[in-house]
């Protein structure tokens, strides 16, 4: 793989990670709180966070 | 459906509606509404709302004002019920049936259930169901959620087409009747209660002198007010106890019924949970207890851990070496190395100590041992004036702050609460976990340092945050929050063989959740700090990493923040570390990684800690000296470095006013802590 390919492929992951990132970002500002990142959320909760996400 | 804490109302309100539920907030307050549907045995559906635990509708906190409010028809967003199942815990009758004696006098259809029946005939008692329905006149059912047994009957009663009304009365004692009698016409006429309820509110508004106002409840009218104040009044210059005179008449009442229903197969001596609690409780033995459980969880930390963590080590660092050999030089193959494997491999390698910990968690909550080490925490928090309720959100903390600050709903006074949420973060979380293992690794290598000074320095870490946290409680009940001193009681459930399957699962899920935020938020971290190392990069390609990386974006920001951290030891690497980490502390372990990944040359792909060890300041002294080290873990312990718990906390105060004085106040007393410490230790030669 040339260099100059390598370095457009990693840019690229670095534009999807950035994006990632402001997603994120906005989400907890739209929701704050954890969502389910800290596992205090049960089981039983987050089951039902799926469902009515569906 | 209402019942008492503890009594096994979640559990039966599970079982009968499965994952048909809604989880919101009461307008106005931030209670939970919990509402579920489950169906009749002819398929109607029914809503079922899953009401706050309270022992009694006299409301000392919002949770038991949403409580009595809905019952009494107060809420204008939650109509009254049409038929309400109290929930009791069979084995503690007497206590429970407080709540169901108020409950009764609304006049409202009602089933009571009996939920624990294998607890109490553990215990020793004998429940006569039946009697009890007789006495009672309303529909009782003996159920062990926890099994699902009952539950049929509790679903046929609740398809009942029309509920027996309560016929069971008691008198009002004769000096107070009066009083019940006018409040209860004001009820009535003015508020527009039915008359059973008015009787029942007129109780309690005498009973409940302190009575907790929330938004989103009707309030009363100006002439049931008068009268109310016209009776208080009376009684204030009378000295007449009317509180005492209404609790004592009803558990009277509540002792008669009792009687005639409860029977004790034998003779109720200290019961084993009676007998090991004389020990785990102790006031001094106790104390030696909680520390030995603390010094095995940490010494495990350190010891078990450390096979599967070098496993995990020589894998990374494997295949690191295999992306290397496998690609041509790039910067794709620098982000996969240095980006993903340092940055990801970074944190991943703390797996088996997160899940050793949480393994000893679930063991403790698991057997009951939790609620004592609640229990002998009171006195301390006493003592700085935190209410014995703030044990709970404090304890949760050291997890993860959010649900410890989201656990502070149950403290009544608004005061507490907010003292509570201002410390709780200063409690060390389990994402510091990480931040404190990678710093005690650099300070002491596995081969020459026992793992009990290992434990020793952790153990201090989270002495020193719980230390913090009581200290500022202390400090701002005396400044900011001035209040009575509260009062706590709890009950301490009977110890239980750990349930190992219940532990595992709830350590695998924390394992999962770990990885989970290791393979997105910190990946995604690690490969955007990648590219604030690497660009713009120089035009001389055989500039070193040193000047490649101060030639970054990500150098170039460190260099400007460099002389507010210099004087703590810091440079301006580990500033990019402090920065990065505002987003979760964690990350700073994977900042190091991708920083200092980057800047070792080529192929090499040691561990972050002896990159670390490794690392310089300009004129080459070494930066992570170990004062330099315990320093960093200092500064992890105090400032306020998460982004998800300032968000919380503005949720949950509904201010930007408390969490900007919570990173204020924390990081500032960890920027002057972290300075004393690195500024003594250097005049004392370290």
């Amino acid at each position: 793989m040339s260099s100059s390919l390598q370095t457009l492929i990693a840019l690229s992951i670095v534009a999807l990670a950035a994006l990632l990132l402001v997603r994120s970002f906005l989400n907890k500002r739209k929701s704050p709180g954890c969502g389910a990142d800290c596992g205090a959320v049960s089981p039983e909760i987050k089951k039902l966070q799926a469902k009515l996400k569906r | 459906m209402v019942g008492n804490p503890n009594c096994g109302k979640t559990t039966l309100f599970n079982a009968l509606t499965g994952l048909r539920q809604k989880v919101g907030n009461y307008p106005g307050v931030t209670v939970e509404k919990k509402i579920g549907e489950t169906f009749s045995q002819h398929g109607r559906p029914i809503k079922i709302i899953d009401l706050p635990g309270a022992y009694s509708l006299a409301a000392r906190s919002p949770d038991e004002a949403v409580l009595r409010d809905v019952l009494l028809g107060r809420r204008e967003d939650t109509p009254q019920p049409d038929r309400i199942i109290c929930v009791v815990d069979a084995s503690n009758l007497e206590r429970n049936l407080y709540l169901v004696h108020q409950i009764l006098d609304l006049g409202r259809p009602l089933i009571l259930v009996l939920n624990m029946m294998d607890v109490a005939t553990e215990a020793g008692m004998k429940l006569d169901p039946k009697k009890l329905e007789e006495d009672l006149g309303v529909p009782v059912i003996p159920c062990e959620a926890v099994h699902g047994r009952g539950l049929v009957e509790l679903k046929l009663a609740m398809s009942r087409v029309e509920l027996p009304l309560a016929r069971h009365r008691w008198d009002v004692p004769a000096p107070i009747a009066s009083a019940v009698a006018e409040l209860q016409a004001a009820l009535t006429d003015a508020d527009a209660r039915p008359p059973l309820v008015a009787r029942a509110e007129a109780l309690l508004l005498l009973t409940d002198m302190d009575s907790v106002h929330i938004e989103g409840s009707k309030p009363l009218s100006a002439r049931t007010t008068d009268v109310l104040a016209g009776w208080r009044r009376r009684w204030q210059e009378n000295g007449t106890d009317w509180s005492g005179t209404l609790i004592r008449s009803r558990y009277e009442a509540i002792n008669r019924l009792c009687a005639d229903v409860l029977r004790r197969t034998r003779e109720q001596g200290p019961s084993v949970s009676d007998r090991i609690d004389a020990v785990l409780v102790h006031s001094v033995w106790g104390w030696l207890f909680f520390a030995l459980v603390m010094a095995v969880l940490f010494f495990s930390i350190f010891t078990l851990a450390e096979f599967p963590m070098n496993w995990i080590d020589a894998h990374m660092a494997a295949l690191g070496g295999w992306v290397n050999g496998a690609m041509a030089p790039g910067d794709l193959r620098d982000l996969l190395t240095d980006g993903v494997i340092g940055g990801v491999g970074g944190i991943v390698v703390f797996l088996p100590q997160i899940m050793i910990l949480f393994f000893f968690v679930g063991l403790l909550e698991s057997t009951g041992y939790m609620a004592r080490a609640a229990f002998l925490m009171d006195r301390p928090m006493s003592k700085v004036g935190l209410h014995g309720k703030s044990f709970i959100p404090l304890l949760g903390s050291y997890a993860c702050a959010i649900p410890g600050i989201m656990a502070t709903r149950t403290i009544e006074n608004a005061k507490d609460r907010l003292v509570t949420i201002l410390v709780a973060p200063l409690m060390s979380c389990s994402a510091r976990l990480p931040v404190y293992l990678l710093m005690i690794a650099t300070l002491l290598p596995s081969t020459t340092v026992p793992a009990l000074t290992k434990v020793g320095i952790m153990f201090l870490m989270y002495a020193l945050g719980t230390t913090g946290a009581f200290g500022f409680a202390w400090l701002f009940k005396r400044t900011l929050f001035k209040s009575a001193p509260p009062l706590m009681i709890m009950e301490l459930p009977p110890y239980q063989p750990p349930r190992l399957k219940e532990i595992l699962r709830q350590m695998i899920e924390r394992a999962w959740l770990f990885l989970k935020n290791a393979g997105t938020i910190i990946l995604a971290i690690s490969i955007v700090l990648w590219f604030l190392t690497t660009f713009p990069k120089l035009p001389d390609p055989a500039a070193t990493a040193d000047a490649q990386i101060a030639h970054s974006f990500a150098g170039r920001a460190g260099h400007v923040i460099e002389p507010l951290i210099k004087p703590l030891g810091f440079d301006w690497r580990i500033g990019i570390g402090l920065v990065t980490s505002f987003a979760a502390r964690e990350v700073f372990v994977s900042s190091m990684g991708v920083i200092f990944g980057v800047e070792s040359s080529g192929d090499d792909t040691t561990p972050v800690r002896d990159a670390l060890r490794h690392a310089t300041w300009p004129g080459g002294a070494a930066l992570f000296t170990p004062l330099v080290c315990f320093t960093l873990m200092v500064y992890y312990v105090f400032a306020m470095q998460c982004m998800s718990t300032v968000a919380v906390v503005k949720r949950e105060t509904n201010s930007w006013r408390w969490p900007l004085f919570q990173i204020a106040y924390m990081t500032g007393t960890a920027w002057l802590v972290c300075f004393v410490i690195y500024q003594a230790g250097r005049a004392l030669g370290y």
